[in-house]
């Protein structure tokens, strides 16, 4: 049976954004960033309404106010910690411990906020992790990766998305996540194994190059004792060396995680389905290093003006390279007629706005 | 007034195509034929309305960019269309005034340049203006014991040997103690200044200099001793740096670059701290000559009360800028500063009557 495609649309157009963005940052600034409540609201929507599966888009609920509130609070703990820990780092640090146990409590609220605002075709979202649960994956589990060196990472990673994602619904139905442990650790492996090769490249490359003469002016500059000297002896050509190395050590670090970012967000999304549908995400690592590193520079040489261009080009990104696969016979999914989880919006507060996402 | 819609229940995902009907106190659907697979659409049903709700419960969304509208009807149930003008088939409500104003600013080019405009202005006042004073205040409040602790750190890296940045100096005691009692001497008179700690130090890498560190911790170089021709020079220099410790401006410059990088952070919408960083440097870079600018006024006034010649200090100043040229790695006391030579004016005007 050939499997239909439907694919995941964007329609959201940098232009359009920029109206949106510019005045959203004027009105934040001009209140003082009360209005950032609103400013976020009418953001999501934006990018919600735009992306579109089968010509329908999603929608938005959140009220600002419960924003708003959320935001006060996480204000006022930050202005808190700063006073007390002046007066007695004692009591800043206790603080801080006690807020950092209520994480996961705070993510499992955040998700369920952001889950049960968002609809798509009049059905709601909805989020059904417990703290507890939450409370292992998000604190035991980062211990499990200090104590093991980080061995862990990749299991850890594989637990955290699982649990998200499983505990996710639409309307009544749930997301089924059936990615392995091994799948994870095959993606690091992976890497391990390139790095692997890239060192030893490097390791006969600077062999070659230390017999060089100008192997002897490398080490001669760039020992400690001599380091101030050299800056003043070589002057500019200190600096190319030293932009040279800083600049390779930036493109190693993009490339690393945008590999780790494409190929979690494909695994994951890969052996994602929910009732008959199945997801298809073909990210690819060249795809993010090139759009991370045209988005640094963008904002870098426009002083941050082409931020909504950049938010834009990564939404469409990330909307057209995923794809709904099976039917999509809508009439499979049923919403939810409890009353409790409409009126939710309007009392909960999203206490500190955080972001989390699946990868 | 009528418009087709997309109607759905909150339970089906499956949208019901309906002809809406908006009167002066109701909103009502019905469902329409117009879509080929409507094949529930029998004679029973044609007419029956597929909701009919009071308009008052209606919420029309605020207009966003060039998408279909949406309207939220009471239990969860919505409408999406394509009919975009729907303002002018329901009664006002007062939100809706300010949300057309805000659609309407978003959509023209000329308010958006406008608004662009008013923000660069808005942030670049609060960057320049307001993050000096918040700084300011940010300082005081901060213990004078945390930012000793800086200061003394700071000095003990830049005194590691490994690092090659300073040497001991290499002055005589008795010259060391007598540039220690002349400041003491002015500090009497004045009776304004901070706590302070003066070290002497030689470097080959920063030549004559002089400059002040967290938590009152000065540092004055063998060069700049042997640059100058009399002590009131010296004396001159260090009551700048002294400037610099009273006001603590060591520690307002650090808590500046950390306030205007959180402000440039929340401008950008935190794309990625590095190219957040970028300009918050920059910024700060401008910050000094303001800072300078104090540090010369507190200096003039602790050298006219002191009855110390005041054109000591241009003197001093005009040959430190000539001793570096046009080169780079300026000492602190004379970077930063564009014009060396508006500054000294101040300095030789005329003193008042010293006995």
């Amino acid at each position: 049976m050939l499997e239909t495609k439907t694919p995941v649309q964007f329609t959201g157009k940098a232009g359009e954004y920029f109206g949106i963005w510019i005045v959203n940052l004027l009105l934040s600034i001009i209140t003082l960033g009360i209005y950032s409540a609103w400013a976020k609201v009418r953001r999501l929507k934006y990018f919600y309404n735009n992306t579109l599966i089968d010509g329908v888009g999603f929608d938005y609920h959140a009220k600002p106010i419960a924003i708003l509130k959320g935001r006060i609070i996480a204000f006022l703990l930050f202005v808190t910690y700063t006073v007390l820990s002046k007066f007695s780092p004692l009591m800043g640090g206790l603080l801080l411990v006690g807020l950092f146990l209520l994480t996961p409590w705070l993510i499992v609220r955040s998700m369920l906020f952001n889950a049960r605002n968002t609809s798509h075709r009049g059905l709601r979202f909805d989020f059904s992790g417990k703290t507890g649960k939450a409370a292992v994956v998000f604190l035991a589990y980062p211990l499990l990766v200090l104590v093991t060196l980080g061995l862990a990472l990749p299991f850890v990673s594989q637990r955290s998305n699982k649990f998200l994602l499983e505990n996710h619904q639409f309307g009544l139905s749930h997301f089924q996540s059936k990615a392995l442990v091994k799948d994870f650790y095959m993606i690091y492996l992976k890497l391990l194994g390139i790095i692997f090769c890239a060192i030893l490249f490097f390791i006969v490359l600077g062999v070659v190059f230390s017999n060089a003469a100008l192997g002897d002016w490398v080490t001669n500059t760039l020992s400690p004792k001599n380091l101030m000297q050299s800056i003043f002896k070589y002057g500019i050509w200190f600096f190319v060396v030293v932009a040279g190395v800083a600049l390779f050590y930036a493109g190693m670090i993009l490339s690393i995680s945008a590999y780790i970012k494409s190929r979690t967000t494909n695994l994951i999304w890969n052996h994602t389905h929910i009732e008959h549908v199945s997801f298809v995400s073909s990210q690819r690592m060249r795809d993010l290093v090139f759009l991370n590193l045209t988005n640094m520079l963008a904002i870098i040489f426009t002083f941050g003006l082409a931020a909504p261009w950049v938010h834009i080009r990564m939404a469409r990104y990330k909307a057209e390279h995923l794809a709904l696969t099976g039917e999509t016979d809508w009439d499979k999914f049923v919403g939810e007629k409890k009353e409790s989880a409409r009126a939710f919006g309007g009392e909960m507060v999203d206490m500190f706005d955080m972001d989390i996402s699946f990868g | 007034m009528q418009f087709e819609a997309d109607y759905y229940d909150g339970i089906s995902p499956r949208a019901k195509r309906v002809r809406v009907t908006v009167t002066d106190q109701r909103m009502f659907g019905r469902s329409s034929n117009t879509q080929d697979d409507s094949e529930v659409y029998t004679s029973d049903n044609a007419f029956d309305d597929v909701f009919d709700v009071p308009l008052t419960d209606c919420h029309v969304q605020a207009k966003l960019g060039s998408g279909r509208r949406l309207i939220d009807l009471p239990e969860g149930h919505r409408l999406e269309t394509d009919f975009q003008d729907l303002e002018q088939l329901l009664p006002a409500k007062t939100s809706h005034g300010f949300w057309r104003v805000v659609h309407y600013a978003e959509t023209h080019l000329i308010v958006i340049v406008l608004a662009l405009i008013g923000t660069l202005a808005v942030s670049l006042a609060l960057l320049k203006y307001g993050v000096p004073i918040a700084a300011k205040y940010a300082a005081l409040a901060t213990p004078e014991l945390i930012e000793k602790d800086l200061g003394k750190q700071t000095l003990e890296v830049l005194d590691h040997e490994k690092l090659g940045y300073f040497q001991t100096s290499k002055l005589t005691a008795d010259k060391q103690t007598h540039i220690q009692n002349a400041l003491v001497a002015m500090c009497k008179k004045t009776q304004t200044c901070p706590i302070y700690d003066l070290n002497f130090r030689s470097s080959k890498a920063i030549g004559a200099n002089a400059f002040a560190l967290p938590g009152g911790y000065m540092v004055i170089t063998d060069k700049l001793v042997a640059l100058a021709d009399n002590d009131d020079e010296i004396t001159a220099v260090l009551a700048h740096e002294l400037g610099h410790v009273k006001l603590r401006h060591a520690l307002r410059q650090t808590l500046q670059g950390t306030i205007s990088g959180l402000i440039i952070v929340a401008i950008t919408g935190d794309i990625s701290s590095i190219a957040a960083g970028l300009p918050a440097l920059m910024v700060n870079m401008s910050y000094t000559r303001e800072l300078e600018t104090e540090a010369d006024t507190y200096a003039l006034q602790s050298l006219n009360t002191a009855c110390i010649a005041a054109k000591s200090f241009s003197t001093i100043l005009s040959k430190l800028s000539q001793s570096y040229g046009e080169g780079m790695n300026l000492p602190e006391i004379i970077s930063s500063h564009p014009d060396t030579k508006s500054r000294m004016i101040p300095f030789e005007k005329d003193q008042r009557s010293c006995t």
